[in-house]
């Protein structure tokens, strides 16, 4: 190995964590060898070792880590009450009468909502996707999305729903309405010009206050959807796609949509 | 034993859950800040990266009993995601691989003093001016948790290919790191130099 090709190799040289590995060991004996490759080297590692230590000192969001336990936490109460609760009476005497008196403690405040910091849009969103992958039956069928939005509306669901421009554009399929932690969201299947497929979530944003989801459109997989999510005032989206309509083209279509 | 139905042993079950939740608790405490500052080399938008580090403990909670060697759970989460990072954005072109051998280059100079002038998140937020291609490869390299080899494997790549990627990174950083240094420099004016005006002033 020549002094060349040695200080290419060692380029991607990091002294503590590479020390060992043996891609490195014939350069590194080189630079042991010359003085001048030596020198470079040691400076090389230096800036490395400070451009290394400032990126380990970036900072990091402080509600990230509440935000992952809170989203795994309500995950698995959901798929817990799913999926084993019923298995024993006892408990399931016992989720009645805690739904009966979370039932008697909610129709007694009123219609209030859940409190909102405590919505996980992860949780939202993966519940969104098991929607979708369960076989459901719509409340309505129409191709106009604006037959949609007004039935939504009829019925006191999703007022004042701007649907996003290439959505407008588009041949509607359906429409459903889901429960979800007291709330509505209401579901559009679409078929786009291009006759791929994509479904749009729209729920009031007022669940999310507290939450990130900002305007500009997120990209994002649920339950292998591919996945996009924005808020505007009034509510929050979140359009899904299969395998065939990629990030980059739901980015697109909530984008042109503002 | 832990049984369901007749069996039912509430107090097992629950130590159990408890003992899982503290399990996972520990590995979001231990991966999620350089999962996060990895997330963000990636999405370049702290939403997103917020997002897909959420996404993939998710998919360690759910999926991560398939993993049986837990030493791999450091290259399991990365590699994820990874994965999950190139699925919300498919695209239609691959990336060239080029070999190490056919970047050869001279590095732009910046001495470490420079850097550490600077804050992480000013670092951080020149690394995100880098182009996406050798945006991973290049904070995988600084983050310093894992091998070439692991790496390669989660990036899916051959070694040789991060190495290139590596190279180019670095040069393209150092090249912003010395252009905001002489933009920051050109601002300083010194007081006995006089002032020029220009225009009507």
């Amino acid at each position: 190995m020549d002094k060349h090709e040695a200080r290419i190799i060692l380029q991607s040289y990091r002294p503590g964590r590479d020390a060992d590995d043996p891609a490195f060991a014939e350069a590194l004996a080189v630079a042991r060898q010359d003085p001048e490759l030596g020198a470079w080297l040691e400076r090389e590692c230096e800036l490395d070792a400070a451009i290394s230590e400032r990126l380990r000192q970036s900072p990091v969001p402080d509600d990230l880590c509440q935000a992952i336990l809170a989203g795994h936490r309500s995950q698995r109460r959901a798929s817990h009450s799913a999926s084993t609760w019923w298995r024993s009476p006892a408990l399931a005497w016992a989720a009645a009468m805690v739904l009966l008196l979370a039932a008697g403690i909610y129709f007694r405040d009123g219609s209030k909502a859940r409190p909102v910091e405590q919505m996980s849009i992860l949780a939202y969103r993966m519940a969104m996707a098991t929607n979708l992958n369960t076989p459901f039956v719509f409340d309505v069928r129409n191709d106009e999305p604006e037959q949609l939005r007004e039935w939504l509306a009829k019925n006191g669901i999703c007022k004042n729903l701007e649907l996003p421009e290439i959505l407008r554009n588009s041949t509607a399929i359906g429409c459903k309405v889901f429960e979800y932690e007291h709330l509505k969201p209401a579901l559009i299947c679409f078929t786009l010009p291009d006759e791929k497929v994509v479904h749009l979530f729209v729920v009031e944003a007022r669940a999310f206050e507290g939450s990130r989801v900002g305007p500009d459109p997120s990209l994002c997989r649920s339950d292998r959807w591919n996945a996009c999510f924005w808020r505007n005032e009034e509510q929050v989206f979140l359009l899904l796609s299969g395998p065939d309509v990629d990030g980059g083209q739901l980015a697109s279509i909530a984008g042109l949509g503002k | 034993m832990i049984t369901c139905g007749k069996g039912w042993n509430k107090p097992v079950f629950q130590a159990l859950l408890t003992e899982m939740d503290t399990e996972f608790e520990g590995v979001v405490d231990r991966f999620y800040r350089p999962l996060y500052r990895f997330a963000l080399s990636l999405t370049r938008t702290e939403s997103e990266a917020f997002d897909l580090t959420q996404q993939t403990f998710y998919l360690w909670a759910t999926r991560g009993h398939q993993l049986r060697d837990a030493s791999k759970l450091k290259s399991w989460l990365f590699t994820t995601l990874h994965r999950e990072f190139l699925g919300s954005r498919r695209r239609g072109v691959r990336f060239p691989h080029h070999e190490v051998s056919a970047v050869e280059h001279q590095l732009p100079v910046v001495a470490p003093t420079v850097v550490n002038d600077l804050d992480g998140a000013t670092v951080m937020e020149t690394l995100l001016q880098v182009e996406e291609l050798y945006r991973a490869p290049l904070m995988l390299f600084y983050l310093q948790d894992h091998s070439y080899k692991e790496i390669a494997e989660m990036l899916e790549v051959p070694i040789g290919t991060v190495m290139s990627r590596l190279a180019r990174g670095k040069d393209q950083l150092r090249a912003l790191l010395a252009d905001r240094t002489r933009r920051e420099t050109d601002k300083i004016v010194p007081l006995n130099q006089p002032r020029i005006v220009t225009g009507n002033g």
